[in-house]
């Protein structure tokens, strides 16, 4: 029988009356913050709030505009130090990010098998009790270490090591080597005061930049960018770039010089060569402070000529013999800037000490407008210490996170920096059992080299018997979870916070929320806490404050006016505090040489006990009859000649040159077939990893990554602009890396853009795209984790969800990148895999 | 149908359709509200298909959890049931939300308590459960019109369409279905009477 639609709708709403009690208590959402006891000020019916960015690690300060409880703009916060007032793209884009109608909001257990994709809505009551009950069994079974917290990005590093060392697991995956391990460890062996140099480029004439993408990907990006265009528009001062790639960065420089990925130090060792050739050095400042004597410096820099630099890099012999002269003229107002196009290489440990080395040989270091440093990479921790009580360290061991292999990942105590890339190939090996994987603000599935192998291993429910990923958007490892939870963005969560300061005097920053979370999205300062006090056994005791607001006040006491004057200001700055100018030159005072003694030999003043070492600490050397700071390395002189790390080297039976040396990288050096290519890959100013993918605002300005061809490369390969390319990309081969057979890793399909603006045995793709899960603007129709698809054209199935770009070119280039760690350090080189690239038909 | 046999379509059942469309589209059915379902029984009516019926209780209301979820929730929802998310707005809420707030200020209706976890208010939960209130309140026709002339019609029909076809359980695709009547026949009776957009 046939029904009216009058009878269906009565039908319907007879079962209505039928099931009854629907009776709907309570409120939907979340009482909205109460803003009678907010900070900030109210401008009309908006609230402008100060906090802290975290579009990326820069953590620039921010003010956002709030009325009636909803965001509506985020724009800089001038009190800010270091970025005084500027936000990029990533910033502003907060409110895409926050009220992305994709983002995750509500806890989900999987249901059916892991990487189904099959979920359901569950409580975080639920949450809580199946991870209490299966950490607190971890923990009983006196195995600690087979919990495994694997960060990316992590700017709450408080709560976070508080939390994992109360449990006992030291098994902590990081990114470090996937970003910049190689640029630290460098800092570390020479000055050793901070693994983070920041020229003072404000005050400098001439920036020599190796591979620094600092108009758009740098650690600190905004507060660099703003001094170097200051220096430029105030004093004039010349910007040089060596970079494979035209970047924005390098476009904005009065000179960019396209080199062969892998040859800056070389550059940076033939212009020492000049320099100390030449007499352009700084001869007493070298003798005096350097563990390295001037002449020997010399000796060493003579096999390093212009000539031999000119035919590695592709760099005119008589351009390197300029700039070096330049350099040298305008010392001590001149600095280096280099980041990953000189370090993320198999030999970029050994660039980023050549690059240093050119500082020390001008006597530039620690001067106004020279190569600078904070001894904080963030907020003073001796004026802010961590509140009490503080758990001790984990005594456990874990091998994967010791990674002994590369000795000097952990080589510094304090800043141990992991090698993230062989975790998962290490797990595959069973090197270490594992129980529980924690997945914070990252998409190892998505990001890491052979992600292939990353997924498997995930997928693998022997190796990673339970994995929770905590994350605002769906992501590509979030699909291998078995429990996803929703993280706040940070709009909507509290941070202490600070970064390496630009101005060379710290400050401590507040990020707090500006919004109510949406949906039941929490924060790791709610969910650590909590966790504790259910799994018990003692963690409890390290987390006893109410409520993050409670533990803040405590954090920010030594601030006048404490957490009320950081909810105001959102950021604060000891007015008395002087900038770092030429730390090691300071006089002892007598209080500090109290009870000290002298090595006669090597002049190193010491006093007391290092607590943790159990050794003398030392405080100081004596220079020229002076009780003076020094460097805080073993010799407390710069350490040109770092024995530290050639010892370190040594213990694991590993060479490591402790001179600045170049060390060719060995895919390199053999002849290149035609059809063969190095590629690299960079970072866009508006994309940040997987972070950002969702936000219809950045991406509608950077959507689309076809790999950039140099013209010649192009003809010689028969190509044109446009044209479909099978990239096929090959493991190492030499041995000294861990996985070196020269084997097929991957291939990806996808289109070519011709400019002179690549080096011509480079093809450059950009690794922010190929995303296949994520949401509608993240994920491309068609890509897919095995076969990446690259859309072209409009979208097959028309969909006003579908943004205007929908089916432009997408492709994952991570999933052509081999494991490929520096043997030094274990950073991971990005630039240096092999590819073949084979013209495909239209 | 005879006309002892037919239920009265009234505005107290159009409010107790409403309330249950909302209901139903608020959250995961729990086993109470199955097992109402379930004791439905009318020939062409259908709740609840066969091979559901056949399997335990708990695995059938586990089943339309992970089916509300894939619907609505996520990761990555086949049809996110927000006004906003339906307009292709980058923001969540948005002007709809906005609107739909103005709208219940401007007339005195309260917002639904609602016991619900709901992200935003114009979720098709929120939008029904008021339409459900005015029809239960006799509101006055023009601000029955104006809830679906400004805030259902624009969006809801496309939406419960892609429901319907997209779900792969009965009670959704009648819920949506019986969504769809609704919004349709209030359309044709604002047409007759001059009001339709």
């Amino acid at each position: 029988m046939e029904l009216s639609r009058r009878d269906f709708l009565a039908l319907g709403a007879a079962t209505a009356a039928a099931v009854g009690g629907i009776g709907l208590l309570g409120r939907f959402g979340r009482a909205p913050l109460d803003h009678a006891a907010w900070a900030g000020k109210t401008v009309g019916v908006v609230q402008r709030i100060p906090s802290m960015c975290q579009g990326c690690t820069t953590a620039c300060g921010v003010i956002a505009t709030v009325k009636d409880g909803r965001l509506i703009s985020i724009f800089g916060n001038p009190e800010d130090p270091n970025s005084q007032g500027s936000v990029c793209a990533k910033g502003v884009a907060g409110p895409s990010m926050l009220y992305d109608p994709y983002r995750l909001l509500y806890p989900l257990r999987r249901v059916g098998a892991r990487g189904e994709g099959q979920w359901k809505r569950i409580t975080w009551e639920e949450a809580y009790v199946e991870m209490a009950e299966r950490l607190r069994a971890i923990r009983e079974r006196g195995h600690p270490e087979e919990l495994a917290w694997q960060q990316g990005r992590n700017r709450s590093s408080d709560i976070i090591t508080r939390f994992l060392n109360a449990f006992g697991t030291p098994t902590t995956f990081t990114h470090r080597a996937l970003c910049s391990l190689n640029r630290r460890a460098a800092m570390l062996s020479m000055v050793g005061d901070t693994d983070w140099d920041t020229g003072d480029y404000e005050h400098s004439d001439y920036i020599l930049n190796f591979g620094c993408n600092w108009a758009e990907a740098h650690q600190g990006h905004i507060p660099t960018a703003i001094r170097i265009m200051r220096a430029r528009e105030r004093r004039g001062a010349k910007i040089v770039t060596f970079e494979t790639r035209l970047s924005n960065s390098a476009a904005l420089s009065d000179e960019w010089f396209c080199v062969k990925p892998g040859t800056d130090g070389l550059i940076a060792l033939a212009m020492g060569h000049v320099i100390c050739r030449e007499g352009l050095w700084d001869r007493p400042w070298v003798d005096t402070w350097s563990n390295y004597p001037a002449d020997e410096i010399a000796a060493h820099l003579a096999q390093y000529t212009p000539e031999w630099a000119a035919r590695e890099s592709g760099v005119p012999a008589e351009t390197i013999v300029r700039i070096a002269r330049e350099f040298a003229a305008a010392t001590p107002r001149c600095t280096t800037i280099n980041n990953r196009g000189s370090h993320a290489h198999w030999n970029g440990f050994y660039n980023d000490r050549a690059i240093m080395l050119l500082n020390a040989l001008v006597g530039n270091m620690g001067a106004p407008g020279g190569l600078c440093w904070s001894p904080f990479s963030a907020w003073d921790t001796r004026r802010f210490p961590a509140p009490s009580p503080v758990p001790p360290r984990p005594t456990a061991r874990s091998v994967i996170t010791e990674a002994k292999d590369w000795p000097l990942a952990n080589a510094w105590r304090g800043n141990e920096m992991r090698v993230g890339t062989i975790v998962y190939q290490w797990l595959k090996e069973r090197r270490q059992q594992l129980s529980f994987l924690f997945t914070y603000n990252t998409d190892q599935a998505w990001a890491w080299p052979e992600m292939g192998l990353v997924q498997e291993v995930l997928r693998d429910e022997e190796l990673i018997p339970f994995h929770v990923v905590l994350d605002v958007t769906y992501s590509e490892t979030a699909h291998l979870a078995d429990l996803i939870l929703p993280w706040a963005t940070w709009m909507e969560r509290w941070d202490i916070d600070s970064r390496p300061p630009l101005g060379l005097v710290d400050y401590v920053g507040l990020r707090q929320p500006v919004v109510t979370p949406l949906g039941e999205a929490k924060d790791v300062r709610d969910i650590f806490p909590e966790l504790a006090r259910r799994i018990g056994g003692g963690m409890e005791q390290y987390f006893p404050w109410k409520t993050t607001e409670e533990y803040l006040e405590e954090y920010f006491k030594p601030v006048p006016g404490g957490l009320a004057y950081m909810r105001q200001h959102g950021v604060w700055m000891d007015a008395q505090k002087a900038p770092n100018y030429r730390p090691y030159e300071r006089a002892l005072t007598a209080a500090e040489l109290d009870g000290s003694t002298t090595d006669a030999a090597t002049g190193i003043i010491y006093q007391g006990e290092d607590p943790a070492t159990k050794q003398p600490r030392p405080i100081g050397i004596m220079v020229q009859g002076v009780a003076r700071r020094g460097f805080s390395t073993p010799t407390r002189k710069l350490e040109v000649d770092s024995q530290f790390v050639k010892g370190k080297g040594e213990a694991v039976g590993k060479t490591i040159e402790p001179l600045p040396v170049y060390d060719p990288i060995p895919d390199h050096q053999r002849p290149l077939d035609v059809d063969q290519l190095i590629m690299i890959s960079f970072k866009w100013n508006v994309h940040n990893a997987h972070r950002t993918m969702q936000s219809k605002w950045l991406q509608e300005i950077v959507h689309t990554n076809p790999a950039w061809l140099n013209p010649a490369t192009a003809g010689r390969l028969g190509l044109t602009e446009g044209d479909w390319v099978e990239v096929t990309s090959y493991r190492p081969r030499h041995s000294q890396v861990p996985y070196d057979d020269g084997s097929v890793v991957g291939r990806l399909k996808t289109r070519v853009h011709l400019t002179e603006g690549v080096h011509p045995q480079v093809i450059a793709i950009s690794h922010n795209h190929g995303r296949w899960v994520g949401g509608p603007i993240a994920a491309r129709p068609g890509v897919e984790a095995a076969e990446p698809f690259p859309g072209f054209g409009g979208s097959p199935a028309p969909d006003e969800r579908q943004p205007w770009w929908s089916g432009e070119l997408s492709v994952a280039q991570n999933n052509l990148m081999p494991i490929y760690p520096d043997p030094r350090s274990g950073q991971q080189a990005y630039h240096d895999t092999i590819v073949r690239v084979r013209k495909l038909p239209t | 149908m005879s006309e002892s046999a037919r239920p009265a379509w009234d505005t107290t059942a159009k409010g107790d359709l409403c309330a249950l469309l909302a209901r139903l589209f608020a959250g995961e059915p729990d086993l109470a509200l199955y097992r109402q379902l379930c004791a439905v029984e009318h020939p062409t009516l259908t709740w609840v298909e066969p091979a559901l019926l056949a399997l335990p209780e708990a695995h059938a209301v586990e089943a339309l959890a992970v089916e509300y979820c894939r619907l609505f929730i996520g990761p990555q929802p086949v049809s996110p049931p927000y006004a906003s998310a339906q307009g292709g707005e980058v923001l969540l809420g948005g002007r709809p939300r906005t609107r739909l707030e103005a709208f219940l200020a401007r007339h005195g209706v309260p917002a639904p308590d609602l016991a619900w976890r709901i992200a935003s208010p114009d979720h098709i939960a929120v939008e029904l459960a008021v339409l459900a209130r005015l029809y239960a309140g006799d509101a006055p026709a023009a601000v029955v019109q104006e809830l679906l002339t400004q805030h259902l019609w624009p969006w809801a029909p496309a939406w419960l369409a892609d429901v319907a076809s997209a779900t792969r359980y009965q009670l959704y695709r009648t819920a949506a279905r019986l969504g769809m009547a609704l919004l349709g026949d209030e359309h044709v009776s604002a047409e007759g009477q001059g009001h339709g957009s």
